[in-house]
């Protein structure tokens, strides 16, 4: 709710009536198969009219039915937990290769179904699509499970601790999914797979797993889990290893899609079972939700963040490129995508960064045209606009360059300007005398920023001690970043798509989702 | 209570129509345009001449209708004293090759957005002739983001918000009125718009023995309004009750904690209530519909005689939802907002900002005459649909899913 008290009430009106659409994207076939069975004078069904696992529909949702669903589920926690990790990997890997290998018709299938469900030009939605399969592939998996457990067995057993520090001679360790039960992930925002991403996090942890993505990330996860279904159904008559692992997968998960808020029942019907709780939204959604569970129920909350960048230097056309692809990813909806930037130098020098980025956005805007504005991102860019336009005019150091209709804009800024954040592909580019200044500006945004780029600086993922004069700028900028609450600096050419393993919200993503249990520790 | 009592800028006070009824309307014809000398040019013409007229309109009240031909008129004199006199508006203007002399129609005004009052001087004098500032709410890390609306004429702010707050929020009520406002005083909170209307209200119509009830740091005083509200249930006098919606969420959670002397009442029948936008950052926020349902218990008074006001800052007139004027007024999310006459609101394609049919849901843009000493035409960050009656306003991408993990201007500065 906004300052208003007017407008809320159409707004949940709204709501209201969209309360009874639930789409079934994805059910356990073996749960569809129970349909209709009393189980003990309780029905072993979620309230949905007509579903089959295989075929998406849109009914009704009640408590009744997420409860059965949420038993079926739990009921098939041992068979997932009984597959070794690397299995699970394997398997989810195999499928999420095919979303990005364009030979496959998966590939083409996914690719429609997210240009029917985000209106993206078909360019934008390939790039990214393929960017985000990156972090499904096989190796992915392993890399992620490697780097945040260091041995992914300690998913399957007790297994000697794997960090050579620990002095216990016998001490073993063992990760289990924090969950106990099922874990409950929601999504509630519209960049394509990350939902489809929390999902792979939640199965490789071993825990069943409720999804609701966002109502802007259903297609992929779809998509992915109607292949996983398939694959499971193709080998039911002779299974293998990876049949049967799709086949566990399948039953141990669901996928559900309602718009947040409007359907209350359900939703207190599933976080009243859930065994975790991981949410992804604004701050608002992510306090609610938390305020629904007991104290007892973990709970990981992905709250929006924003992503910033440092330049330096004079810029090239490679530079300049990669900081404008960074605008423009997801349309500048991630919180790896790029909003604001900060030119290491004066006013002029921002300048032509500006134009060079600037020319650079209008390339990309040829190449991959942004998907449909949202009503209040349209808004945004004519407000941010014509306000700078009128500072211009009054005196005050503002550039301005901007594309078709509200597509991209690119605002050089003083450092002392009115705060804004930019959506459409809107670059806010302010210089900044010194390292004290860009500290100042940096402060402004209250340890909100997940993802920092750098350009210009041409050591800053050298991995050795070697200092040099710039090194110290480096450094010192590093520092100023992570003290503003950016969890990963990297180039800025590497922003949109963090590999397996990055710190998401300063933490790795799987972790937040164990517990540990320590043998023979101290 | 942090944050201060001034309006929330770009909109957030909620409850306007016509042009809605004008659009288009009289494009082509000009008409009431600037005195000529007698070799044809314009002349400037005198502030305190137009604003005298502007006064005049408004004095006949909202019921008398301004043709779009009047409107017209009016507004293009409007805007040539706001071309002429506040210099960043004029290099705007000519940005886009618009001159006085080159348009015939209010509509082809280039409209500022609320977002520019955060950061631009637009009045048409210097700062030191304006008789008040008006500041929206809203404060981040490190940066100022305040509105400020500077006021050349505080005669013209009276003349435009009075008759307006008569019609809507006062009607039927004996004079002097007995009105209660849950906002803090003009001497304590200066740039309150919405303070100094209920100033003048007071003023104007009001029995002086009631007034304010609330404080800039401590929020409603709740032993002086309850004493003020068994003082109208004993006296069975009607009353009018007139604040934000922020601060009757503060009094109804006192009531319902049971906090000392806060308690629940029910005023004399043919009491109102007025409330308005302003939550943020300061209050837990409360659906409408569930609002009104507390102050219809807490107050004793039926949500068909609570009043929404729609204003901010940077307009100097308001817009309310007719409620009192009909026995049984629409469903809430069906109520709609009702412009006076001497202002003329239009809804724009977010992305095009072309002019949308009625029903379509784009972004509201005002042109408000009483906005002579700044700028008239104003468009905000508020969603609205046009209805046969005025407008609804929807608030800002109301019901949209949230458009990714970014973090958005909101978050910020929560």
């Amino acid at each position: 709710m906004s300052g208003h008290t007017g407008p809320e009430d159409a707004a949940e009106a709204r709501a209201g009536a969209m309360a009874d659409e639930l789409e079934v994207l994805h059910l356990p076939p073996g749960f569809g198969a129970a349909r209709g069975r009393a189980t003990g004078g309780a029905t072993d069904t979620v309230a949905v009219s007509e579903v089959a696992a295989d075929r998406p529909a849109t009914s009704t949702g009640d408590a009744s039915g997420a409860l059965g669903l949420m038993q079926h589920l739990e009921a098939r926690a041992s068979a997932l937990e009984a597959v070794p990790v690397l299995e699970l990997a394997e398997a989810l890997g195999r499928v999420g290769e095919r979303l990005g290998d364009t030979a496959d018709p998966l590939y083409q299938e996914a690719l429609e179904a997210l240009i029917d469900e985000t209106g993206l030009s078909e360019s934008q939605a390939s790039w990214t699509l393929l960017g985000m399969a990156r972090d499904w592939t096989r190796p992915a998996l392993r890399q992620l499970l490697e780097r945040e457990l260091i041995d992914p067995a300690v998913l399957d057993a007790f297994v000697p601790a794997a960090l050579p520090e620990w002095p216990h001679r016998h001490r073993r360790a063992r990760a289990l999914g924090r969950a106990g039960g099922v874990g409950v992930h929601i999504g509630s925002g519209s960049v394509p797979g990350v939902s489809l991403t929390s999902l792979i996090r939640g199965v490789l942890v071993k825990a069943p797993v409720v999804l609701k993505p966002g109502a802007g990330d259903r297609a992929l996860v779809r998509t992915f889990m109607r292949a996983v279904r398939e694959w499971a159904m193709a080998g039911a008559d002779r299974p293998d290893g990876a049949h049967a692992v799709a086949a566990v997968i399948a039953e141990s998960t669901a996928v559900l899609g309602w718009p947040g808020g409007s359907a209350p029942a359900l939703e207190t019907a599933l976080l009243g079972r859930a065994g975790y709780v991981v949410v992804y939204g604004d701050d608002a959604t992510v306090e609610q939700v938390r305020g629904q569970l007991q104290a007892s129920v973990p709970f990981v909350g992905y709250p929006h963040r924003i992503g910033v960048a440092v330049l330096a230097g004079e810029p090239d056309e490679a530079s300049a490129r990669h900081v404008a692809e960074a605008v423009a990813a997801f349309d500048q909806r991630g919180c790896v995508s790029l909003q604001q930037a900060f030119c290491l130098g004066t006013f002029t020098e921002a300048e032509r960064w500006g134009a060079a980025v600037a020319e650079q956005l209008a390339r990309i805007d040829e190449e991959r045209p942004p998907g449909p504005r949202t009503a209040d991102e349209s808004s945004a860019v004519h407000q941010l606009r014509t306000t700078l336009e009128l500072r211009e005019l009054s005196g005050d150091l503002t550039r301005l360059w901007s594309g078709v209709g509200t597509n991209w804009t690119v605002a050089v800024d003083t450092p002392d300007g009115v705060a804004y954040l930019c959506a459409a592909r809107t670059l806010r580019l302010v210089p900044c005398a010194s390292v004290a200044e860009l500290r100042h500006e940096l402060a402004g945004f209250g340890n909100r920023i997940q993802v920092a780029g750098l350009a210009g600086f041409a050591s800053i993922e050298r991995d050795n001690d070697v200092d040099t004069e710039e090194d110290v700028d480096v450094d010192e900028i590093t520092e100023a970043l992570a003290a503003a609450g950016a969890g990963r600096i990297v180039d800025v050419s590497r922003m949109p798509f963090p590999g397996p393993g990055w710190m998401h919200d300063g933490q790795g993503a799987l972790v937040r989702l164990l517990r540990w249990c320590d043998r023979g520790g101290p | 209570m942090p944050g201060g009592w001034s309006r929330v800028g770009c909109g957030a006070r909620v409850g306007c129509d016509r042009a809605i009824s004008g659009d288009g309307a009289g494009a082509g014809r000009r008409t009431g345009a600037a005195s000529m000398t007698t070799d044809g040019a314009p002349t400037t013409e005198s502030f305190d001449a137009l604003a005298a007229e502007l006064i005049e309109v408004c004095a006949r009240g909202v019921h008398e209708p301004l043709d779009d031909a009047a409107f017209n008129g009016l507004a293009l004199r409007v805007f040539r004293a706001q071309f002429e006199g506040v210099p960043a508006y004029r290099g705007l203007c000519s940005r886009r090759g618009v001159t006085p002399e080159a348009i015939t129609h209010w509509t082809e005004v280039p409209a500022v957005p609320t977002r520019a009052f955060k950061s631009v001087p637009l009045v048409s004098c210097s700062v030191e002739q304006t008789e008040a500032e008006f500041h929206t709410s809203g404060t981040t890390r490190g940066h100022a983001t305040r509105g400020v609306h500077r006021v050349r004429s505080l005669a013209l702010y009276r003349a435009s918000a009075l008759p307006n707050f008569d019609a809507h929020v006062l009607a039927g009520l004996e004079r002097p009125a007995s009105i209660l406002a849950l906002m803090p005083s003009v001497e304590q909170a200066p740039h309150s718009s919405l303070s100094r209307m209920l100033q003048m209200a007071l003023e104007e119509w009001g029995d002086a023995t009631w007034g304010f009830f609330a404080e800039v740091e401590t929020g409603v005083r709740f032993a002086a309004l309850a004493s003020a509200l068994d003082r109208a249930v004993a006296e069975g006098r009607p009353i009018c009750l007139a604040g934000t919606a922020f601060a009757f969420v503060h009094w109804i959670d006192a009531v319902d904690r049971g906090d000392g002397p806060a308690h629940a009442v029910a005023l004399p029948a043919g009491s109102r209530i007025m409330e308005t936008g302003g939550f943020k950052g300061r209050s837990r926020e409360v659906p409408r519909g569930e609002l009104y349902d507390h102050i219809a218990r807490v107050f004793g008074v039926p949500t068909a005689r609570i009043v929404n006001e729609y204003g901010m800052t940077e307009l100097l007139s308001q817009f309310y939802e007719p409620v009192l004027a009909s026995d049984a007024p629409a469903p809430l999310e069906q109520r709609a907002h009702r412009a006076p006459p001497w202002v003329r609101t239009r809804v724009l394609d977010p992305e095009s900002l072309a002019p949308l049919k009625p029903g379509e849901t784009g972004l509201l843009c005002h042109f408000d005459l009483a906005n002579l000493g700044s700028v008239s035409h104003v468009l905000t960050e508020d969603l609205g649909r046009r209805t046969p009656d005025g407008f609804v306003v929807l608030g800002r991408n109301p019901g949209a899913e949230p458009r990714g993990c970014s973090l958005t201007m909101e978050d910020l500065l929560r």
